[in-house]
């Protein structure tokens, strides 16, 4: 809080203005007590108004002054204040003790167990302004017609000038903050408070609730002398005495010394003003102003004041239909948000589509959204993203709303500028998502008028005052750096787009977290499918190997016979007949292109290079024995996969790779169908210059006669395939420069291979 | 062939009992005495170190391979002349038999006169009858006559690499490559890759 408003904290507010003691010098006022009847209280112009001095009327029965039949009446009078409640003259005539009649104007209420009658001169004749025929025109075309809240006001302001003719008519409005704003203004004068805010401490709280409770207060000289009310004590019923009278409902109640200073230092004279009250809160104020002293006619003032509550009803109306269409608004576009997400479109684009919308519809400059790890800025952004963390602190309900964000997280000039107030809606539960509006300072958006005089003054008791002249200077000062306050329409507004935008997002993040999960899926799939085909295709070639390397074998032995045939011939000096001898050659020939064939044939199979690249051989060896156990028919089976993760990286196909460690677990995985017990091992070691895999199980095992011949192609022991299994390992394995081997053991069998450590990758 | 004057024995390793019988009938028959072993195993059991002898080996072996066995005579010191034999599609292994120090390679299946050459070399080395070394100059000589891309070719082919591989490495059709490598035996007056590597390898 600042000095100011302390300042004005300890002199208005404990100014008990209700007990002031003083009317003003245009009426009197005379209180009785509500049993007894008795003249209680008097101000000391009583004479003028009903012809009684003071002295002769205290602590005598109200009968003695307006005599019987008026006292009856006033006894059947509903005299309990009510709020807000328009002003029921009573036209009352008396006798004088000389013998001459008194016509006043009476404003009878009860309160606090009295009753106060207030005494004004009567008008000549009425003032024909409610009868007047474009008076009541005026006020149905110009008052009912608008259909924006400032056009209202405008109209209200013009109307109540039209009737009071005051130089000035201002309606303002409070905010939240109690803060005033001037919405409408009809003037004579040149100049124009249009626009200008007060602080909320230009009306004290005490003040408020007179506003609220006693809706109309008519000054028609700032600086007439107050008339003191006395006691039957003779003392004056002022907050110091035994007995003071409450002058809550009082229309008489004499101006508190701070407000005829705050009216002075602008210069006026006379003043009134009416509140505009809805539900018991006060909304605004009509503050009228003249620049002379002037007095208003009672019926003008009751026309004024009909005016007032009809534009309070009327403002409290369009101000539910704004807050209405704004909460409209904001469904509509959170429901067509909702129904493009549905159909299949993010929801980061569609808040960007609309941003400039949702933006206009809450009245902010800038947004930021963040969302799914990415973030999108719209309109006016501090260049430096801010962070949100701290703010996130005030978070009620999913959303936190400031006017002032500097306060709550450490900003620079440039932030300060574009981040006055803020605006956070939580879009996840993790509060990685989130969307934050920002509104610009009101520096910017408010015209400033007048500039800063003293804000406070010393008065003749040495007591620090407020000068109301400077309350806007302090009102702007109060202001500095801050943002409109984000009202409860607004605030409406944001829960409506959150509750939308988070149930969306929940929706998306679901079917991100599903796509992923069907990717992962589509990935292993694709990884298998790859498997598999190289293990067709690594197949197919090896058989082709295989069977060029079979045939070459009878091929050669073919060429060769024939070839030792002939020499056989020749050592037995046989003449190897001309045509003999070409026929035998041709046979070696012969042999020699169906070699060349079968090359051809394998050559076209084969797959060719390896496409290396630098592996890390855990991964490929889980995914090998992974797939393996895709198929695996073994419930019981153990498999223990030890990894080395400080292995370095090898240069190698992972496919390839991938085909033996798959190849070599099934066999394992084979050859344990009968065993009681199935444990299936795998070891991943470095060794000086290489990585090695080892695969043991606890199989059949391998017997000895036929463990020399596993690696060669169609020597089938333990698979029902081709028995091209190992034979294709070793040629992958070869083709990388790598060793495999097979180990005897006392249970099952024991196969490793080892891939060289590439220098280049790993130094 | 002055055989009786330069006798020696001819190691046969070879696991396939077809092969291995009918290349010992046509060295029989060319009246070179042959040695018959299954296996690596075999041949160490029966190798006689006081024989003169030197051996048709098969790369492709059961048990111990052989490349093993030569890496295993090596290590034994032992200097017995091997010509590797081997299926189409094992040449890198060949190669590196080469550069292990085997005199020559022999295809399969191979014709009469490819393995009578190669007995020839082997045979020669027995009696320090070197084949004739083309002096470096020569062959600096019909390296230059290489295109960059028969060089290129030749680089790939000296490391084993098979038609296929090459023309894949250098993008282009396997018949490309064929064409290089005629041009590049015409050029450097190689019977085959044997002779490349004793050159240039």
């Amino acid at each position: 809080m600042s000095d100011a408003d302390q300042i004005d904290l300890t002199t208005c507010d404990q100014e008990l203005i209700h007990f002031i003691g003083a009317v003003q010098p245009h009426g009197a006022l005379i209180a009785i007590d509500a049993k007894t009847h008795i003249i209680d209280y008097v101000s000391e112009n009583t004479e003028h108004f009903v012809g009684f001095t003071p002295e002769m009327i205290l602590g005598k029965p109200l009968s003695y002054l307006i005599g019987e039949e008026n006292s009856a009446r006033a006894q059947q009078m509903s005299l309990q204040p009510s709020t807000p409640e328009l002003l029921k003259p009573w036209f009352i005539s008396f006798e004088r003790p000389n013998g001459t009649t008194i016509n006043a104007e009476c404003l009878p209420h009860g309160n606090d167990g009295h009753v106060i009658f207030e005494f004004f001169e009567p008008e000549p004749t009425p003032a024909p302004v409610w009868e007047d025929e474009l008076s009541r025109q005026a006020v149905i075309s110009e008052l009912l017609k608008p259909g924006d809240l400032n056009d209202l006001a405008d109209a209200s302001a013009r109307l109540i000038r039209d009737v009071i003719g005051f130089d000035r008519v201002m309606i303002y409005k409070f905010a939240e903050d109690k803060h005033g704003e001037v919405i409408a203004e009809s003037t004579s004068r040149d100049d124009s408070f249009l626009g200008m805010h007060y602080p909320a401490s230009d009306i004290p709280d005490p003040a408020r609730r007179h506003f609220t409770l006693n809706v109309m207060r008519s000054i028609p000289d700032i600086n007439s002398d107050r008339v003191p009310i006395v006691s039957r004590s003779g003392q004056i019923a002022d907050a110091d005495s035994a007995t003071p009278l409450d002058l809550t409902f009082s229309k008489l109640r004499a101006v508190a010394p701070v407000h005829v200073q705050y009216l002075n230092n602008m210069g006026v004279s006379a003043s009134m003003s009416i509140s505009l009250v809805t539900n018991n809160e006060l909304w605004g104020l009509v503050a009228c102003h003249h620049y002379s002293k002037r007095l208003i006619s009672s019926s003008r003032l009751r026309f004024a004041e009909l005016l007032g509550s009809t534009t309070s009803t009327l403002l409290q109306n369009l101000e539910n239909t704004a807050q209405l269409r704004t909460g409209i608004q904001a469904e509509k576009t959170a429901f067509y948000i909702e129904q493009q997400v549905r159909s299949g479109r993010a929801l980061r684009d569609l808040i960007e589509e609309q941003a400039l919308k949702i933006m206009t519809l809450i009245d902010v400059q800038g947004m930021c959204l963040v969302l799914g790890g990415a973030v999108l800025h719209v309109g006016k952004v501090p260049k430096e993203l801010l962070d949100f963390t701290v703010f996130r602190d005030e978070l009620n309900e999913g959303i936190a709303t400031t006017e002032h964000l500097p306060s709550i997280i450490k900003m620079n000039e440039d932030q300060k500028e574009c981040a006055a107030g803020a605006a956070l809606l939580d879009l996840s539960d993790d509060g990685e998502d989130y969307l934050v509006f920002l509104r610009r300072s009101y520096d910017q958006t408010v015209n400033w008028a007048g500039k800063p005089e003293k804000i406070e003054t010393i008065d003749e008791n040495g007591i620090k005052r407020l000068s109301p002249r400077g309350s806007f200077a302090l009102w702007s000062e109060e202001r500095r750096g801050k943002s409109k306050p984000f009202d409860a329409i607004i605030r409406d507004a944001l829960r409506i787009l959150r509750r939308a935008f988070f149930a969306l997002n929940s929706l998306e993040r679901e079917r991100i977290a599903l796509d992923a999960q069907k990717q992962a899926e589509a990935e292993e799939i694709r990884l298998r499918h790859a498997l598999l085909d190289a293990a067709r295709a690594n197949s197919l070639g090896e058989l082709a190997s295989a069977i060029a390397h079979e045939l070459n074998q009878p091929l050669s032995a073919i060429a060769n016979y024939v070839s030792a045939c002939r020499q056989e011939l020749r050592n037995a000096n046989v003449t190897i007949p001309e045509r003999a001898g070409v026929l035998i050659e041709d046979a070696v020939i012969e042999t020699e292109r169906a070699g060349d064939l079968v090359r051809r044939v394998r050559d076209f199979i084969t797959r060719g290079d390896l496409n290396t690249e630098y592996i890390d051989l855990n991964k490929v060896i889980q995914q090998g024995v992974d797939l393996a156990l895709v198929t695996c028919q073994l419930p019981d089976l153990k498999v223990n996969v030890r990894q080395d993760l400080t292995i370095p990286k090898v240069l190698a196909d992972p496919v390839q790779i991938g085909q033996v460690m798959l190849n070599l677990a099934r066999n394992s995985i084979a050859a344990m169908k009968h065993s009681d017990n199935q444990v299936l091992t795998i070891g991943v070691t470095q060794q000086t210059g290489f990585v090695q895999v080892t695969v043991s199980d606890s199989g059949s095992g391998i017997p000895a006669d036929v463990a020399k011949y596993i690696f060669e192609p169609f020597h089938t022991s333990t698979t029902k395939g081709m028995g091209i299994g190992l034979s294709l390992c070793r040629s992958i394995i070869e083709a990388h420069s790598g060793k495999i081997w097979f180990e005897p053991s006392q249970s099952g069998a024991i196969l490793s291979f080892k891939l060289p450590i590439s220098e280049n990758e790993n130094g | 062939m002055d055989k009786d004057a330069d006798k020696f024995s001819i190691y046969v390793v070879e696991d396939d009992d077809a092969v291995l019988r009918s290349l010992c009938a046509l060295l029989t028959a060319h009246g070179f005495e042959t040695v018959a072993c299954t296996s690596a195993e075999q041949f160490l059991d029966r190798y006689d170190p006081a024989k003169k002898a030197f051996m048709i080996l098969d790369l492709r072996l059961p048990g111990m391979s052989g490349l093993q066995l030569q890496t295993h005579l090596n290590e034994l010191n032992v200097k017995i002349p091997i010509v590797v034999v081997t299926g189409h599609g094992d040449v890198p292994i060949a190669v590196q038999a080469m550069r292990a120090g085997a005199v020559d390679f022999i295809e399969k299946p191979a014709h009469e006169d490819r393995i009578l050459k190669a007995v020839e070399t082997a045979s020669g080395l027995l009696f320090n009858r070197r084949p004739a070394l083309v002096s470096k100059k020569i062959v600096v000589d019909r390296l230059e006559k290489l295109t960059d891309r028969e060089r290129e070719v030749l680089h790939h082919l000296l490391l084993g690499k098979l038609n296929k591989e090459i023309a894949s490495e250098l993008d282009v059709s396997q018949r490309t490559v064929e064409g290089h490598r005629s041009r590049i035996r015409d050029k450097m007056q190689a019977r085959g890759i044997a002779d490349l590597i004793r050159m240039v390898g």
